[in-house]
């Protein structure tokens, strides 16, 4: 639509100043605004970030009753909790009586109830109030009234996928199936590599501060054209001291067998493929990916065939996508098993959490290269890392510039482009950036109610 | 004789330092054994580095590449360069029984500045030692910095 009558973009753009709501997203440009302004950025917080289905944590990070993870998302301090029926319950981790966090530490036990320790009311792990001290001081006023009586409130919608909590902190907007639909088929192939059919988070997140805004970030995720041209410094110089120094010698070091392909003509990354699901969701990779040529680790085969058979195994393990972006601000690796989330802090300022999976079952050394992986590519001391955030800074710097007040993201851009199905196509193509701006753009159209 | 390997030492650990203020990485790669690994933990009291996800855990190949990079013309986030500073305190050196390996723990204050931008970092450094012939070599380095709880900013030279 957009580059066939740019004439009349044009014209919109000029209405910008004088709409009330502008186009911020044309079909193929996206409004500078959308990364650089702070109001938007609480718009979004408001209309995308409490509406969507969001990542909160791994169900085997609170393995036992009582375990609990706290965390903030879009601002609310939220704690999951496993109750003794086994189920996960998500409270907001505040006090109904002063306010106070109630848990403060990252993850631990609270036994049976959690007590808030200004002054001891005790809740049980579903966020109900148990007991206050002398409570009859109460008596007389209306506490049954009060919204503290109802104890630490709970988050509306909780969903556990194969032990991925997610949460929806609005109660209203799409049930948790319409709004990932096919997507979740990325989180089912990364729960099959295990021969057990069972993930376990190990260690912590790395914890990664770039100034740029979130989005940024997330079209750099199926942005398959600048890897063999930002990283040519780390992945190059990968290749190229493997051949001076070590040649001769059978298989190369992980960090060359991981880094090499980066390198990959443009042609291998259209090749690739790359998928888009409705609602903003996709993935890069489709019928092959960087990922795919990774050594043989000794038994794994085996322990896969032993579960799954051969045919099952062979499907499983020739599914290896690429990136899968999840609307709004999620990231999933499969065949590496790691998981970043994209957390806005500010519209200038993001923290990329990594986490990382064991597949249970598995031979140790599939762990060893996903640790590796991790810590080479999403550490704060990730060569690789370092020239995608000076991308993304450098961005925020340009943009401040008159000279244009759009970002293109037209790539292989098809007129009459539509969302409303699942798509294959070209792997070096922007529309999975456009299919994320077009689901980001009808949330921030709809009127709160 | 234990004296002089303790002063020999405290000398090794200030040389690194300033080797790696001043970017001479190739005479710093001298210093280091083959067997070298660099790590930088991600919790405090973490034991394992294999298993474990964490800040950075090298051996002398990965180290090698992260100089060739930081050399590359096209190193991007490092136009412009960075500079980094360590401030040691005297380090505390621990000799073996048979005088031919020794550790030693040091305190540092890590600055590192790049265009406007300035970060420091607290940091506990343990270096092991290893006598290889006539000369001492570094074999292994651990950097557990004060601050894990917040996210970093990239921190891109050889701390």
């Amino acid at each position: 639509m957009y580059l066939e009558q740019k004439g009349c973009v044009l014209n919109l753009k000029y209405e910008n100043k004088i709409m009330t709501k502008p186009v911020l997203f044309n079909g193929g440009e996206v409004h500078r605004s959308v990364y650089l302004d702070e109001e938007i950025f609480s718009e979004e917080q408001e209309k995308i970030f409490s509406k969507s289905w969001l990542y909160l944590c791994h169900a085997s990070q609170i393995p036992n009753s009582g375990d609990y993870f706290t965390t903030e998302i879009a601002s609310q301090p939220l704690v999951a909790i496993r109750q003794s029926s086994g189920e996960v319950k998500v409270l907001y981790n505040r006090c109904p009586h002063k306010g106070v966090k109630v848990l403060s530490e990252k993850s631990g036990n609270c036994g049976r109830f959690l007590r808030c320790p200004y002054h001891a009311w005790t809740f049980r792990t579903s966020g109900e109030l148990l007991s206050i001290p002398v409570k009859k001081e109460y008596e007389s006023c209306t506490f049954a009234n009060c919204e503290a009586n109802a104890g630490m409130k709970l988050v509306a919608c909780v969903q556990n996928y194969r032990d991925f909590i997610f949460i929806r902190l609005s109660e209203s907007g799409l049930p948790f199936d319409i709004f990932f639909g096919n997507s979740l088929s990325t989180l089912d192939n990364m729960v099959e590599r295990s021969p057990y059919g069972k993930l376990r988070i190990v260690g912590k997140a790395l914890r990664h501060r770039h100034r740029c805004n979130w989005k940024m970030v997330m079209d750099n995720q199926t942005d398959t054209c600048h890897p063999m041209v930002a990283h040519e410094s780390s992945a190059g110089e990968a290749i190229k001291l493997w051949s001076e120094t070590q040649e001769g010698q059978a298989k190369p070091p992980m960090v060359v067998e991981l880094f090499s392909p980066f390198m990959s003509s443009h042609a291998f990354f259209a090749d690739m493929g790359i998928r888009i699901w409705p609602n903003g969701h996709g993935h890069t990779g489709v019928s092959n990916s960087i990922h795919s040529d990774y050594s043989e680790i000794s038994g794994y085969w085996e322990s896969m065939i032993e579960t799954y058979g051969e045919a099952r195994t062979k499907q499983i393990l020739g599914d290896t996508r690429h990136n899968t972006v999840y609307f709004p601000n999620l990231m999933v690796k499969g065949p590496i098993q790691s998981l970043r989330v994209i957390r806005p802090i500010s519209a200038s300022e993001t923290v990329v959490e990594s986490w990382i999976f064991e597949l249970e079952g598995a031979p140790k050394e599939m762990l060893e290269r996903t640790v590796q992986y991790n810590n080479l590519i999403n550490s704060p001391c990730s060569m690789v890392a370092h020239d995608d955030v000076e991308m993304y800074e450098r961005a925020m710097e340009g943009l401040k510039s008159q000279a244009s007040l759009w970002v293109n993201i037209a790539r292989l851009y098809q007129p009459g482009e539509s969302w409303e199905e699942t798509k294959e196509t070209v792997g070096t193509s922007e529309i999975a950036m456009r299919n994320f701006y077009s689901m980001w753009q009808s949330m921030m159209e709809e009127e709160n109610a | 004789m234990r004296n002089n390997i303790i002063h020999h030492l405290e000398d090794l650990v200030y040389l690194e330092s300033k080797l790696l203020d001043e970017q001479r990485y190739e005479e710093w790669l001298g210093l280091l054994d083959d067997s070298f690994t660099s790590w930088i933990p991600l919790t405090h009291n973490q034991v394992d580095p294999l298993y474990e996800p964490s800040l950075l855990y090298e051996d002398r190949f990965i180290t090698q590449l992260r100089i060739k990079r930081l050399n590359n013309s096209r190193s991007f986030s490092q136009q412009p360069r960075s500079r980094s500073q360590h401030l040691l305190q005297r380090p505390e050196i621990i000799i073996e029984e048979n005088n031919s390996a020794a550790n030693s723990l040091c305190q540092l204050i890590y600055t590192e500045s790049r265009g406007e931008q300035e970060w420091s970092y607290a940091a506990r450094l343990e270096h092991s030692f290893l006598l290889i012939g006539s000369n001492w070599k570094i074999v292994s380095k651990k950097t557990v910095l004060l601050s894990l709880g917040k996210p970093l900013d990239s921190l891109q030279l050889i701390i």
